[in-house]
């Protein structure tokens, strides 16, 4: 089974997104912020990552910077959730290395189907 | 239709008729010089086996003619012959080679030699035989001289210069030469004339024909494709085979043409915008014509992102960002799609935006875009709604002017607080409360659309997992209730400037004024007048109690009040009438069974509710009465007990249902049932120094009296005493006797 690491500030969304995520038969990881997103990734083998990008202590972005800078994780695909859409930022998480992002809230088929596609 | 010539591969271009002249000269070159050095060969052979022959001839009668003087030893007569040789221009060089008498018998001498200047010597003959060979440019000739007894007396060696012959060949070969580069030069322009008339013209217009019809200059393309020559071959047929095409091509342009003219006649007939975007976001020019009356005339190279940036600036990055991910393909194509701006909204239109992916081989290739102005619509379903909006606020307000005026003022604070809290985590749990707050305070005025909102964007907060609205949606909000306060802002202003009174408390006050009663008195009453009466508030409630009869699914109570006439100080009773629709909502949702259950129980559907407000001895009391189940004592002394409560006399239990936490009821619905409303009830009427009492009796009914004494009330002319009671007496009286009750609801 493939796992996935969520990374939300929100539990709601967390739970949603597993929620989803766990009857389509992914496991699920969950992480409050990306300092608590890179731990999870240390001690966990993902196949995809779902990444918020506003969130205390580290947030999404930087979080995708560290992770594509570090040999062992970049080439774990990464999937943005993003509450609006700001050109710069958007641009700055391609040109980092995301491999998508999807506008919050977010339809759990698309969710799916995303992640079937990118975690494949 | 233009060809894109991005697409064509680069190629040099060599022209065919130097492709076909360039073997051409070289063949030609090569047999001219086949030719040249043929005949200068031949020449030269022949001249030279001439001059041999010549030579042969001469030598051989010279040496006839030189025997006798040999056999003889006339050395005279040999130099004579010697000398006749010599005379010959082309000699060079002659020896008579022989025996000398003195010498050994075999020895030989030369017995004459002649050597011209520049020449030399030729030397003794090997063998006593003819020979003839050509040395450089000389022909040497040996001939032997034979008495007539038959043997060799002597051998004439003769050498001839060939400078002659050398230098007529020469002038011969220039000749040739002259010849060979004229013949072949107009051997090579003649064919080449002949391939540019046959071949390379025609072909050249039949290029530029095609390149006139690929400009669509077809008649151009026809008139030089055309060949009037009454030969044909293979390029005439290659001209004819290519009008045959260019009306083909004519024909299907007419009836795409055709077409195309029925198909942009739809396009332009019809509302919606129809776009083609390549997969690098360029829209072709082909378009309805009613995209550049709404938004413009678009640029030759515009893109999707500029398109959604024409109808809001701030969309174009969004939707640029939203386009490449639909094209870098990594994302699922309806994935990436539903990213796109689908709703775009501009100063005064609005937009809707579908995206149709036609794919080839799996990839994209155009994308339909599909731009619909909504503006109407939207200004429709606005306009009917702040329609309806503004109908509810007037019944409202009308209805119960007192209670739109608390609405209005909470409304209005709760709007504020939500528009100025500061955007941050700190604000974000007060702003989501009074988000939620608004839409129950909406809705419960039946103003559906703001309610709507305000649940759109509890939604949206939940949603995205944030507790702050973006700024859109605050801008939504303030929308909606600048809408709404436009409306009402005037209506509330004029409503200000009038006191309401009853047509009771009128004949009261001019009772008063006939009856002579004091100045004093009569002026209490007209002050007194400003209060707000208790039939408003009782008003509301009853509205409150059927607007829960329906969310309860259950039939429309019938609701009475008595207000007898009570006005209070409104600034004062505030809180209290903010609590009593949770005595409202008990009696409703507990008090009332759900109208089956009436029916099995032989009651009367609907179930009653009685609405009052008294003044009894000193003390307001506001009355709720049900026909209802009634309170399960039984089950509220158990709770008690397994609370630790006190639960041994009435009073007791009474005290334990308004309790926090304890409920009269098993079961929570979203109306009531937690045990928290009558609680707080409980807390406001005993801050107001009063108390409540519930009577109640299985199957018969609940009835709640909260009480709170040294309450100035107004009585309309009857000020609070003892006549109160006179008065409900009275009143009820009327009421049995066939009048109806002021207000009763549903």
């Amino acid at each position: 089974m493939k796992n996935v690491l969520v990374v939300d500030d929100s539990e709601t969304i967390r739970n949603q997104v597993s929620r989803a995520l766990e009857e389509a038969g992914f496991g699920v990881i969950e992480a409050g912020d990306g300092a608590d997103g890179l731990e999870q990734l240390a001690n966990n083998d993902v196949a995809l990552i779902i990444l918020d990008v506003n969130m205390p202590i580290l947030n999404g972005l930087d979080m995708l910077d560290r992770l594509k800078a570090n040999p062992e994780t970049a080439s774990v695909p990464v999937l943005m959730l993003t509450t609006e859409v700001h050109q710069a930022m958007i641009q700055r998480a391609r040109d980092a290395g995301a491999s998508g992002w999807i506008i919050k809230p977010v339809k759990v088929e698309h969710l799916v189907n995303a992640v079937n596609k990118l975690a494949a | 239709m233009p060809i894109n010539d991005n697409n064509k591969p680069r190629r040099l271009f060599l022209p065919l008729g130097t492709r076909m002249a360039v073997p051409i000269v070289l063949l030609v070159a090569v047999v001219a010089l086949g030719a040249y050095f043929g005949l200068v060969r031949t020449s030269r052979v022949t001249a030279m086996q001439s001059k041999q022959a010549a030579a042969e001839m001469v030598v051989k009668l010279t040496a006839r003619s030189i025997m006798p003087a040999v056999v003889f030893a006339d050395e005279t007569e040999m130099k004579r012959v010697v000398a006749d040789l010599a005379g010959s221009p082309d000699v060079t060089d002659v020896e008579l080679w022989g025996n000398d008498p003195k010498a050994a018998a075999d020895e030989t001498v030369p017995l004459v030699e002649f050597h011209r200047d520049g020449g030399g010597a030729i030397g003794r003959p090997s063998e006593a035989k003819a020979d003839l060979a050509i040395v450089s440019d000389s022909v040497k000739v040996l001939e032997p001289i034979i008495s007539p007894e038959g043997s060799t007396v002597a051998m004439l060696a003769v050498r001839l210069s060939t400078a002659r012959e050398v230098a007529a060949l020469d002038q011969l070969s220039r000749q040739i030469l002259y010849v060979s580069i004229g013949s072949a030069l107009c051997f090579i322009l003649a064919l080449l004339l002949v391939l540019h008339s046959l071949v390379l013209a025609p072909i050249q217009r039949l290029q530029l024909s095609a390149q006139r019809l690929a400009e669509g200059n077809e008649e151009g393309a026809n008139e030089l494709a055309v060949s009037h020559s009454r030969i044909e071959d293979e390029v005439v047929r290659l001209g004819t085979a290519f009008n045959d095409m260019a009306e083909a091509v004519r024909d299907r342009e007419r009836r795409l043409g055709v077409r195309n003219t029925d198909l942009k006649l739809i396009l332009d007939s019809v509302e919606q915008g129809f776009l083609t975007a390549l997969p690098d976001g360029t829209l072709l020019p082909e378009r309805s014509k009613v995209v550049e009356s709404w938004l413009g005339e678009l640029p030759n190279d515009c893109t999707v992102w500029e398109l959604a940036g024409r109808i809001d600036p701030d969309a174009a990055g969004w939707a640029q960002m939203a386009w490449l991910q639909v094209v870098d393909g990594l994302m699922p194509v309806e994935v990436a799609l539903d990213q796109l701006p689908k709703r775009l909204v501009n100063e005064s239109r609005h937009f809707d935006l579908a995206y149709h992916p036609v794919n080839s081989d799996g990839a994209l290739e155009r994308m339909i875009i599909v731009l619909t102005d909504v503006t109407a619509d939207v200004e429709r379903q606005r306009a009917l709604a702040q329609q309806h909006e503004f109908s509810v606020l007037v019944d409202q307000f009308v209805s119960d002017r007192h209670a739109f005026a608390d609405f209005w003022g909470e409304g209005t604070r709760l709007v504020e607080r939500i528009l100025d809290a500061d955007l941050n985590h700190e604000a974000a749990e007060a702003v989501r409360r009074d988000i939620h707050t608004l839409k129950g305070t909406a809705r419960s005025f039946g103003l559906s659309r703001l309610a709507a909102l305000c649940h759109d964007l509890e939604d949206s907060l939940q949603g995205r997992g944030e507790a702050l609205p973006t700024a859109q949606e605050l801008a939504q909000l303030r929308d909606a209730w600048d809408s709404l306060r436009r409306r009402m802002d005037p209506i509330i202003k004029g409503a200000g400037a009038f006191v309401e009174i009853s047509q009771m408390e009128y004949e009261d006050l001019m009772s008063s004024v006939k009856g002579a009663l004091p100045h004093a008195h009569i002026e209490r009453k007209l002050r007194e007048l400003r209060q707000e009466p208790t039939s408003w508030r009782l008003k509301r409630a009853a509205n409150t109690l059927q607007l829960l009869a329906k969310r309860l699914s259950k039939a429309p109570f019938d609701v009475s009040i008595e207000h007898n006439n009570l006005r209070l100080p409104s600034v004062q009773f505030a809180q209290f009438w903010g609590v009593l629709p949770h005595v409202l909502n008990n009696a409703a949702d507990h008090g009332i069974e759900s109208d089956e259950r009436r029916v099995e129980l032989g009651k009367p559907v609907p179930g009653r509710i009685q609405l009052a407000t008294r003044s009894v001895g000193g003390e307001l009391v506001v009355e709720v009465s049900d026909d209802g189940a009634g309170i399960d004592w039984g089950a509220v002394r158990e709770l008690a007990k397994v609370r630790n409560l006190p639960h041994a006399t009435q009073r007791d239990l009474e005290r334990v249902i308004l309790t926090d936490g304890i409920s009269s009821k098993n079961s929570v619905t979203q109306f009531s049932g937690r045990g928290v409303g009558l609680a707080a009830v409980a807390t406001v009427v005993q801050a107001m120094g009063g108390r409540i009492e519930v009577e109640s009796r299985p199957n018969e009914g609940t009835t709640w009296r909260l009480r709170i004494p040294g309450t100035r009330i107004q009585t309309g002319d009857r000020s609070e005493s003892s006549s109160s009671e006179r008065t409900r007496n009275e009143l009820e009286k009327e009421e049995r006797i066939g009048r109806k009750p002021e207000a009763s609801v549903g």
